[in-house]
């Protein structure tokens, strides 16, 4: 009795173990519930009404230079899943005056963000996730469970003070972002659940 | 000096040969910040990760701070003058504050950014570069973002990592201050 008591107790405490790298976040954590979050298009959003088989939340700063060096292929990543049932959302969680809403307008009208660009002022949202970096994708099944956390892809690009963009590890061999996505939509398992993002740091207030 | 002697005394002579033909001084003097001219000598100095540790175990006897930051960091160019006024405020106190610079080895533009932020820092403590992969080098810090300040004791062993890791558990200047005044006591 005693020994069953004992892993049952084992079997719950593994269940609250973060991930690997995320310390808050695990994989198969429900997606946290968010109401009214302010886009970039005036509208606000809420969990409760997405839809989709495929919810992509990725964490975006419009100072950090690692976004603006991936910025075109979370567009072109977006455009590769239209029509398709999967909704795209990012999330500014800074408190910086060039991280917030009149800023991320400005932004998104700059790179051609197609997506949903919302605004957690409160920065629960991105406690709850246990994101620190930007940028850093979270990617939910129709069940809303997390089913992959971490980089867009193997080598991380950063934009320049000229504009230029390089990345880190040449060119992308995995896209781990992308094939999180395809697997989910063909009801498949992910086959890298979680990765160490790359980015710059989210700033929380203590 | 007391650091100078205890590396002399403890690093081996192969790692000073390879420390001596890695580093260099960049004798900055008349670099231009602004309309002045600032007369600042930079001792920054060029480390593999093995050769970090290594670099680690020559300054046992000191309380330690490490400061981790990059040019692409700008919460870190935003604290670093913090690190440079704790620096003043600890002198003599048996406290040393080095920094670890996180770059793609790839860019040497962004390396010599590094050195003209710390020229116009006047940040007078020594500061390594890690010639690394970049998302190599934290992995094996297992760090996930800078910045980030590892502090450790005079035994050597590390007292304290104070980083982003945790949206929860956030870290501030006094946490830094604290932790050195606790190693102090």
């Amino acid at each position: 009795m005693k020994i069953k008591l004992f892993l049952l107790l084992l079997i719950m405490s593994l269940n609250t173990i973060a991930g690997k790298y995320n310390t808050i976040a695990n994989i198969g954590d429900d997606m946290p519930n968010f109401s009214n979050l302010p886009s970039i298009d005036g509208s606000t959003l809420s969990s409760k009404d997405l839809t989709e088989d495929v919810v992509v939340l990725v964490l975006l700063a419009n100072h950090c230079p690692w976004v603006k060096g991936m910025d075109q292929d979370l567009v072109k990543l977006v455009d590769l899943y239209k029509g398709k049932s999967v909704k795209v959302i990012g999330l500014s969680v800074n408190l910086r005056e060039d991280d917030r809403l009149d800023a991320m307008k400005v932004h998104a009208k700059k790179v051609g963000y197609n997506f949903s660009y919302v605004f957690d002022e409160s920065q629960e949202l991105g406690r709850q996730l246990g994101a620190t970096r930007t940028p850093e994708y979270f990617v939910y099944d129709k069940e809303r469970k997390l089913q992959y956390m971490g980089l867009l892809y193997n080598s991380p690009a950063k934009m320049n003070g000229d504009g230029s963009v390089r990345h880190i590890n040449g060119d992308v061999t995995d896209n781990y972002a992308s094939d999180a996505i395809a697997a989910l939509l063909a009801g498949e398992k992910v086959a890298t659940p979680e990765t160490r993002a790359h980015g710059c740091s989210v700033k929380y207030e203590k | 000096m007391d650091v100078v002697l205890n590396m002399k005394s403890k690093i081996s002579l192969k790692l000073i040969f390879i420390s001596l033909c890695l580093s260099f001084i960049v004798k900055a003097d008349n670099v231009k910040s602004g309309e002045t001219e600032i007369d600042f000598q930079l001792d920054f100095q060029t480390v593999t990760y093995d050769q970090w540790l290594n670099t680690l175990e020559g300054y046992k006897d000191t309380i330690l701070v490490v400061d981790m930051w990059a040019t692409w960091c700008i919460s870190c160019l935003e604290r670093f003058p913090h690190m440079v006024e704790m620096n003043k405020e600890y002198a003599g106190k048996g406290v040393t504050f080095i920094s670890l610079l996180l770059e793609d080895p790839e860019e040497p533009e962004a390396i010599e950014m590094a050195k003209k932020f710390l020229v116009k820092q006047q940040a007078d403590f020594k500061h390594y570069f890690m010639d690394e992969n970049l998302m190599l080098s934290f992995d094996k810090l297992d760090l996930l973002g800078i910045p980030a300040v590892f502090i450790y004791g005079t035994d050597g062993k590390l007292y304290q990592r104070l980083t982003g890791d945790n949206p929860n558990k956030q870290f501030t200047e006094d946490d830094i201050k604290n932790t050195i005044e606790e190693l102090i006591l």
